[in-house]
């Protein structure tokens, strides 16, 4: 389908909406994949850590707390599947029900970030921050400090590209009804794609943070 | 208008990604012999393998795409495998 000549400035330089969506999207992967190894790079450090310190890395996790953790991954997921509905809403032109879906994605995203502030606040208290005032009675505390100190950055990074999701999202909401139904479309999916990567960044923290070591001796 | 994916897929997808939730922090306590850790690692290649073909449709992508979404996996893999077997071997755990 090409566009008139008024439309052609919307998806200059291409000739045909699907041209430029595909582009979109395309380009949105290759972001995607940049991110991909940011927290790459992080995972690797957590790896070669990990290898270096077994034991410390099993006894540390063990400090984790395994309930809002689960619960945390259980939010994210969901909020995965709201905003994937949003994007199915936004095709149909189901715009009420699709700024539904985006409100609850921002809301679960929001209880994301409220459970992993409660769970900040424990190892805060129980000097498990990385710094002068940790604290470990254990064999290798140097090993237990480098797992948290993985801990807060991954977790840390990850929960600022949650909070710029969130932005995402509510800008999406707030524009939503002015845009273009194709705009609308492809701009939905593009903010869902973002969404969906953070979600996965954390599918991979949760095991490697939480699960480690849970067997009962 | 693209496409857009049934409402019993996704809803499909959520409650599978939720039923391996529940597989993998289950199994988490299970004594499996030291293939906890390789166990949850599978289901979280799983979980990411249905976010990446449904959720974020690359069933359904152009080749370009995909080749973009698999060189930030693949180029991660390198780094990972290059990385994990020279430590490994350093420290004489390979």
């Amino acid at each position: 389908m090409s566009v008139g000549t008024a439309e052609a400035a919307h998806v200059v330089p291409f000739d045909r909406r699907e041209t430029a969506h595909d582009a979109s999207t395309f380009g949105m992967w290759v972001f995607l994949a940049s991110e991909i190894m940011f927290f790459g790079a992080i995972f690797t450090a957590y790896v070669l850590t990990r290898l270096a310190h077994p034991e410390a890395f099993a006894a540390a996790s063990r400090l984790t707390d395994f309930v809002l953790g689960t619960t945390n991954t259980a939010v994210l997921l969901t909020s995965s599947f709201t905003i994937a509905l949003a994007a199915r809403a936004t095709t149909l032109r189901q715009l009420r029900l699709s700024k539904i879906a985006l409100a609850a994605t921002i809301a679960l995203g929001l209880v994301f970030l409220a459970i992993k502030g409660t769970e900040y606040a424990a190892d805060i208290a129980a000097h498990r921050l990385p710094g002068a005032d940790f604290r470990y009675e254990g064999t290798d505390p140097r090993g237990v400090q480098l797992f948290f100190g993985l801990y807060f950055v991954t977790t840390g990074f990850h929960a600022l590209h949650l909070l710029i999701g969130i932005g995402l999202v509510g800008t999406v909401i707030a524009r939503l009804e002015r845009w273009r139904a194709d705009v609308a479309e492809h701009t939905t999916e593009l903010v869902a794609l973002y969404w969906h990567l953070v979600d996965v960044v954390w599918i991979f923290l949760y095991p490697l943070l939480y699960l480690v070591s849970r067997v009962p001796s | 208008m693209t496409s857009a994916p049934t409402l019993r897929s996704l809803l499909a997808v959520w409650l599978a990604l939720l039923a391996l939730l529940a597989l993998t922090a289950g199994s988490a306590f299970l004594p499996l012999d030291g293939m906890n850790g390789a166990v949850s690692l599978a289901v979280a290649v799983a979980k990411t393998a249905l976010v990446l073909t449904f959720f974020m449709r690359l069933r359904i992508a152009r080749g370009a795409t995909r080749l973009a979404a698999s060189a930030g996996f693949g180029f991660l893999a390198v780094l990972l495998a290059i990385a994990w077997f020279d430590t490994a071997m350093r420290l004489g755990r390979g």
